[in-house]
């Protein structure tokens, strides 16, 4: 039997094992046919080496010493994270949104359970954003699957039932919008352009806590001495959000649908959609949960994961409301954020400081029950311009 | 232990990154997944970029592989995914020329320009190649060009070591049909 270009192959480039080496040697002394073919094999071969040799890297184009490299590896690690970070804070659409407010409600509602305590009076029945706050942390503490994993909500519960209202809809004019979302659309009239109007669906979202996931990401990220009520495994937390109006000014690309399930790389350095701003207009959305919560400790649960220490969180939590502030977490580097006057109330602006070039804003109020975030690439003093312009 | 690469890209939570061993990893593979970008890429600075890219990711998915340290596979499975992405994604198709003066200007030492630009041009010619053959097959030649073993090449590419020289001889088959009709494209008149 003869030789077969696999073994050949492997021959030519001595990489048989000494016997079946020697079997093989043996077999071609007497075959002209597998000689033949070893050497139509080793021609091709050296035909393709003498090609891709053009490909290896000149003394010029060599590679750094592993050493500086690696230097240049952390670097790339401090700068992953910040990014990442601003990314998913600066993203367009209501990932903000939904982010912040699965992170509040799925790891808050699930984490702060305090093991065996007398049931307080305060119960988050409802949870409704009137306003936001903004909180710093610091990326490097954030377990990076919490914020990027569009599936986190499977890491710790069972039974996730999410269901879209209806379709993204391009409309033409803010009165088509507005009916379709069931909201008045206002728009700015600083900008001139006609903006791109989108109307996101709302969605409905539903989800039972499994305590053993729970605990499972707990230990994972070192908070394995939160303890956890048994009766809260199976405790079904709901989620409403309603339908959203998103308008585009400038080069902005609203294929959500596509980036959703291209799940949009969060690590992805490149800037999205420089030349785009958008105003996003929302009802707040609402979370329903199991009775029986304490929601300032539900917070400064989150707080701790989100990379504060106990005692900061704890005095963090004492200055906000929980049952009514959305909090945002903000990375501590390379953001900076200040309470403004907007649209005839308190709102927060949220600007990337870079050295080097322009960062994005993002700029957000509650007014008369409505969501607004605008973003944009630019200064604040463009962000307010805009959004006082609001009509 | 052995933990699959299957099993550790399900693996989303981050656990502790073993320093020590990951470093170690860093400067054993790191002369040849940039090579292998290099070779992929063509540009220093783009082949830097995505070889700290590859690291970066092998250093926040994988902990486990890192402890278990059976990562090389992974490595040049994921720089060979990037590489392949960089060299198809069309930002790559730079003229002959602005390669050709890249590459003497990078190559400063290069005696005679039109040797420069013969060989940026063979450069684009296999890159060509390599972005339009079966995947595997283009992963196989880049990685055995620079210098895995067959064993290194197999686990990369989640194969037998058994089965690298026959995968390699019909590589290496694609790869001078697809060359010659590539020439066979230039020299026809228009």
């Amino acid at each position: 039997m003869h030789l077969n270009d696999g073994q050949l192959r492997a021959y030519l480039d001595d990489d048989l094992a000494p016997p079946e080496r020697a079997r093989a040697a043996e077999h071609m002394a007497k075959c002209q046919t597998c000689r033949d073919q070893r050497e139509t094999l080793s021609g091709r071969a050296a035909a393709a080496a003498a090609r891709m040799a053009s490909l290896d890297p000149s003394p010029l184009e060599a590679r750094l010493p592993s050493s500086s490299a690696y230097q240049h590896f952390r670097e790339h690690i401090t700068r992953k994270e910040q990014q990442s970070m601003l990314q998913k804070l600066f993203s367009h659409q209501y990932r903000l949104v939904w982010a912040a407010l699965g992170v509040i409600a799925i790891l808050g509602i699930a984490l702060a359970f305090p093991g065996v305590r007398a049931i307080a009076n305060s119960f988050l029945g409802l949870f409704r954003v009137e306003q936001f706050t903004v909180v710093q942390v610091n990326p490097g503490d954030l377990p990076e699957q919490l914020g990027s994993s569009s599936q986190f909500e499977q890491l710790i519960a069972k039974n996730v039932q999410l269901e879209e209202l209806g379709d993204p809809a391009e409309v033409s004019n803010a009165e088509e919008a507005g009916g379709l979302a069931g909201i008045p659309v206002r728009l700015p009239s600083a900008l001139e352009d006609q903006p791109q109007l989108m109307v996101q669906p709302g969605a409905r979202a539903s989800f039972e806590i499994d305590l053993p996931l729970v605990q499972a990401l707990l230990n994972e990220i070192g908070q394995e001495d939160i303890q956890l009520p048994s009766s809260l495994d199976g405790a079904t937390v709901e989620m409403e959000l309603p339908a959203s109006v998103t308008a585009g000014y400038g080069d902005c690309r609203f294929d959500s649908e596509a980036a959703r399930e291209s799940g949009i790389d969060p690590d992805d350095p490149r800037p999205r959609m420089p030349d785009c701003i958008t105003l996003v207009q929302m009802p707040s959305p609402t979370i329903s949960a199991p009775p029986g919560l304490d929601i300032a400790e539900v917070g400064e649960a989150f707080l701790q994961v989100m990379g504060m220490s106990p005692e900061e969180a704890a005095q963090f939590s004492q200055t906000v409301d929980w049952t009514t502030t959305l909090v945002i977490p903000i990375p501590r580097y390379g953001t900076n954020f200040e309470e403004v006057s907007v649209d005839g109330v308190k709102g927060t602006l949220i600007l990337q400081n870079f050295d080097n070039h322009a960062g994005q804003y993002l700029l957000i109020w509650v007014k008369n029950d409505i969501l607004y975030a605008l973003t944009g690439q630019g200064d604040g003093s463009e962000a307010l311009t805009i959004a006082n312009s609001i009509k | 232990m052995t933990v699959t690469a299957d099993e550790l890209d399900k693996n989303l939570i981050r656990s502790e990154v073993d320093q020590a061993a990951f470093e170690a990893i860093f400067h054993e593979h790191w002369p040849k997944v940039y090579g292998v970008l290099f070779r992929l890429v063509g540009d220093s600075a783009e082949a830097e970029d995505l070889a700290l890219e590859t690291f970066w990711r092998l250093y926040r998915r994988a902990p486990r592989l890192i402890a278990a340290n059976s990562s090389s596979g992974w490595l040049y499975r994921v720089a060979t995914n990037l590489g392949l992405n960089a060299l198809r994604s069309g930002k790559r198709r730079d003229f002959y020329e602005e390669q050709a003066g890249r590459f003497a200007l990078e190559n400063n030492a290069a005696p005679d320009p039109s040797l420069a630009v013969e060989r940026a041009q063979e450069r684009e010619r296999v890159r060509t190649v390599l972005g339009k053959m079966k995947e595997r097959h283009a992963r196989l030649l880049v990685l055995r060009h620079s210098g895995l073993s067959y064993a290194e090449v197999a686990a990369a590419l989640k194969i037998a070591p058994a089965s690298v020289g026959k995968l390699l001889s019909r590589a290496e088959r694609e790869f001078e049909e697809r060359y010659g009709k590539l020439e066979g494209k230039e020299d026809a008149p228009e």
